[in-house]
């Protein structure tokens, strides 16, 4: 779990200045977000070089 | 009694073929229209009316040598005010951009003016293309004409807002998340979203390079069919375009659905967050759909919260990439909403974001492969509607699902139609998905369902 006062921090070290934010609100929409990348869990496997993410001109995404 | 701006884009071509009415007095009427309207509604950000009077004058003086362009000839457009233009403001509707004057026209814009139209002026959009309905921000928010206190959807609000209210009959918008199709269910008209690659993104400011597309808005499906044609096919300048040869969309179209096969993605409509008479409409939408002849049955595609946050993962990241040199130093200029959410995107790992991409790609094949039986998915453009402005947040899709969000991942074609007005007197809208480069196919369905249903069709909005 990413504190507050870590955020803060991790906010400051991006470049980004505190006064232009609502730390508050930012910090629980981080918090929620990661919470939710379970929804990008796969069954591709790590490794196999078929399942990268590879740059392929051919494919049209 | 129709007034000529009521009329869809098609009437208003075969008006100026038939000499019964020119191009500059098809764009005096519209001038009119958005000079009564638009104090209220706030649609435009750069009106150019004396250029479209001069491009009016121009196609006239064409017309009667005998040339016409085709059937955008002397038609009057307007444009989302994230396509460059060249010698006129391109800002994004933001402070950061608040001085831009490209040297350059988007392609699309330019294959456009090549086919005869004329260019109305820029419309309104959210802040570069993510932010919401924002007091704060460079320029007012355009207020949805069928209840100003209601959003009219975004990012191509103003768009949306002018087509409902009979200020343009056609624009261009764009659509990263939903940006056409959202503003489209909530302002009672039409928006395609295309197969990513077939219209140029040249000159359509960024917001997410992966996922942005550039794509027509109208009051019909057979207008955005018009618009599509005009502007689609290979851009050597946007390396994200597809040569791929491909057939005219308006051809295709037909009133009835014979031998069309149609899925109905009933998890996503009887989602929790989907409300009743959301989901009530796309059913009613699909029994039209059958009685023209479609075969209709259910599909299934993968949890909308996959698509969810795939979408906002990609989205967040790529913008904040784009911006994030900006919101060192100049984030207080940026408005509340949008500097929320492109700040969010800061906040991503590289590791987080690569796995996005992995589940796109997963997501693709899993949209393609609930489509091999099927030749287009339908089911609602929003979760209910339109909200109240100030129940937008910043964060709402961690919360519901972005029902518009499966198409930009997966790429595929979809559009948005009117689909009725709900108890509330707002629009309710269905969307209809499509293969990969099948685009023609959703328009067909689209227009063949909305030729059955013309009730539906309303020019919103009055000064009073």
């Amino acid at each position: 779990m990413t504190t507050e006062a870590m955020f803060l921090a991790q906010l400051k070290h991006i470049g980004l200045k505190p006064e232009d934010h609502e730390i508050e609100e930012l910090h629980a929409a981080f918090v929620r977000l990661t919470e939710l990348f379970r929804y990008l869990e796969t069954d591709e496997s790590r490794v196999d070089a078929k399942a990268l993410a590879r740059f392929d001109p051919r494919e049209p995404l | 009694m129709h007034t000529v701006t009521e009329l869809t884009l098609n009437q208003m071509s075969s008006l100026i073929a038939a000499g019964e009415f020119s191009a500059v007095e098809l764009t005096e009427a519209h001038i009119a229209r958005i000079e009564t309207l638009d104090p209220v509604y706030r649609a435009f950000v750069y009106p150019t009316f004396d250029l479209a009077l001069e491009m009016a004058r121009e196609a006239d003086a064409e017309l009667a040598k005998g040339r016409r362009r085709g059937s955008l000839h002397g038609i009057p457009l307007a444009l989302k005010d994230a396509y460059d233009t060249s010698g006129i403001p391109t800002t994004v509707c933001s402070r950061l951009y608040a001085d831009r004057v490209p040297d350059r026209d988007a392609s699309a814009w330019a294959r456009l003016r090549e086919a005869g139209a004329i260019l109305l002026g820029k419309l309104e959009c959210t802040e570069l293309c993510l932010g919401g309905p924002s007091k704060d921000g460079l320029v007012p928010h355009a207020l949805n004409p069928w209840d100003r206190a209601r959003y009219a959807g975004g990012s191509s609000s103003g768009a949306g807002v002018a087509l409902a209210a009979g200020m343009v009959p056609g624009a261009l918008g764009s659509d990263t998340g939903g940006s056409i199709r959202i503003p489209a269910a909530y302002c009672g008209i039409a928006g395609l979203k295309p197969t990513y690659g077939l219209v140029s993104l040249y000159g359509l400011f960024p917001l997410s390079g992966s996922l942005d597309h550039a794509g027509p808005m109208a009051r019909t499906s057979q207008d955005c069919a018009l618009l599509l044609d005009a502007i689609a096919g290979h851009d050597p300048k946007d390396p994200t375009s597809v040569p791929v040869a491909r057939s005219a969309a308006t051809p295709s179209l037909k009133e009835d659905l014979a031998g069309v096969r149609i899925g109905y993605v009933r998890q996503f409509a009887e989602h929790p967050a989907v409300s009743e008479e959301a989901r009530g409409a796309t059913e009613a939408a699909l029994a039209v759909m059958a009685e023209l002849g479609a075969d209709v049955r259910d599909a299934q595609l993968p949890d909308i919260m996959e698509f969810t946050i795939c979408n906002s993962t990609i989205m967040m990241t790529e913008a904040f990439a784009i911006h994030g040199a900006d919101f060192r130093t100049r984030a207080a200029e940026v408005s509340a909403l949008t500097r929320a959410r492109i700040t969010l995107g800061a906040f991503i790992r590289a590791e987080d974001y690569i796995r996005a991409q992995k589940k796109r790609r997963e997501l693709a094949r899993a949209t393609a492969a609930a489509m091999n039986e099927v030749d287009v998915l339908v089911y609602p453009a929003a979760l209910g509607d339109p909200p109240e402005l100030d129940a937008v947040k910043p964060f709402y899709f961690l919360e519901t699902p972005l029902i518009t969000a499966p198409a930009n991942v997966a790429g595929v074609p979809a559009a948005s139609v009117r689909a009725g007005i709900s108890k509330a007197g707002l629009p309710m809208g269905i969307q209809i998905t499509g293969r990969l480069f099948g685009d023609a196919n959703v328009l067909r369905v689209g227009h063949a369902y909305e030729t059955a249903t013309p009730e539906f069709n309303r020019i919103a909005g009055d000064t009073s």
